[in-house]
């Protein structure tokens, strides 16, 4: 299955990095959409069917850590996984992108690998999930 | 706060930032260097981003890197050759680099403490300069590359 995949930076230089080691990963992407900010990336999420967000938390208008609450609010977006990319590292900011609904973050600096294994870690739960769903099983939990 | 602590938390973050996303090899110049005499160019041909910070320290921080050097690890980070970099790109970039460096220094500095960082922005580098005279506390980095001079500075107005 290719993954639709929205890559929300208000760094131009930032999108085009991410989006090059994403191919570079061999993670199976269908097509990439990018967005400037939260603001942006809500209208891209209302009008294409997207996958999976990656997304900045410290931008201009709308922070990363809004627009995730945001997607959580409105039930056609909620289901879709977040990754926060981010250079905020402390634990207590960390720990605040998980109870809003951050489906997992990536540190900056990154290397491939950690993006490659981040996408699968994510992307795999969610194949699971649907798994699950399909065969009927909506009783699991963490 | 400690001086030594801030200082090895910024190389730190300078290195890693630089030599894992950039691909450049770099020495560290001697502290105390005044970073107005670094280079003999323009002052034009030096691009300056900033970014303020608050918590419990609050103040801005600034990097400091000749244009050329900027175009050539614009395009290095793209992937693309320096002809097809526009300034848009290589603004971006310069401003990343001071984002990532400060957030990767305050996790290492204290990770149980939160900053809230701005949003980067393009500054002069007059505008840099008086910055300093503005701040109680700064930490002054220069870092030799092959080609050129980089220079950071944290301005702490709560030091």
């Amino acid at each position: 299955m290719a993954y639709n995949i929205l890559i929300v930076d208000d760094s131009t230089p930032m999108r085009a990095v991410i989006k090059k080691v994403v191919k570079a990963s061999g993670f199976n992407v269908g097509q990439f959409f990018e967005a400037m900010d939260g603001h942006d990336a809500l209208k891209v999420l209302h009008h294409e069917w997207i996958d999976l967000v990656l997304t900045d938390y410290n931008m201009p208008h709308m922070n990363g850590l809004e627009l995730v609450e945001k997607m959580n609010k409105d039930e056609n977006l909620k289901s879709i996984p977040a990754i926060m990319i981010t250079t905020e590292g402390s634990r207590e900011r960390v720990q605040e992108f998980m109870a809003k609904g951050v489906t997992d973050y990536i540190k900056k600096p990154f290397t491939p690998e950690q993006i490659k294994q981040k996408l699968k870690h994510v992307m795999g739960a969610t194949e699971d999930e649907k798994q699950r769903y399909d065969n009927g099983d909506e009783e699991l939990d963490f | 706060m400690k001086n030594k602590d801030m200082t090895t938390a910024m190389k730190n973050s300078i290195s890693e930032v630089l030599e894992t996303m950039f691909f450049l090899s770099l020495d560290f110049f001697h502290n105390d260097a005044d970073i107005r005499d670094l280079w003999t160019m323009g002052k034009d041909q030096i691009v300056a981003a900033k970014l303020n910070f608050s918590g419990p320290l609050s103040g801005c921080a600034i990097f400091c890197i000749p244009k050329k050097s900027a175009v050539s690890i614009t395009a290095d980070f793209m992937g693309k050759d320096e002809e097809e970099i526009s300034d848009d790109q290589i603004n971006g970039t310069v401003k990343e680099i001071i984002n990532m460096i400060i957030g990767n220094t305050f996790s290492r500095y204290d990770p149980d403490v939160v900053f809230d960082l701005g949003v980067p922005e393009l500054v002069a580098f007059n505008d840099f300069l008086k910055e300093v005279s503005d701040s109680e506390k700064r930490f002054s980095i220069v870092i030799e590359t092959l080609e050129n001079y980089l220079a950071f500075q944290m301005n702490i107005k709560n030091a």
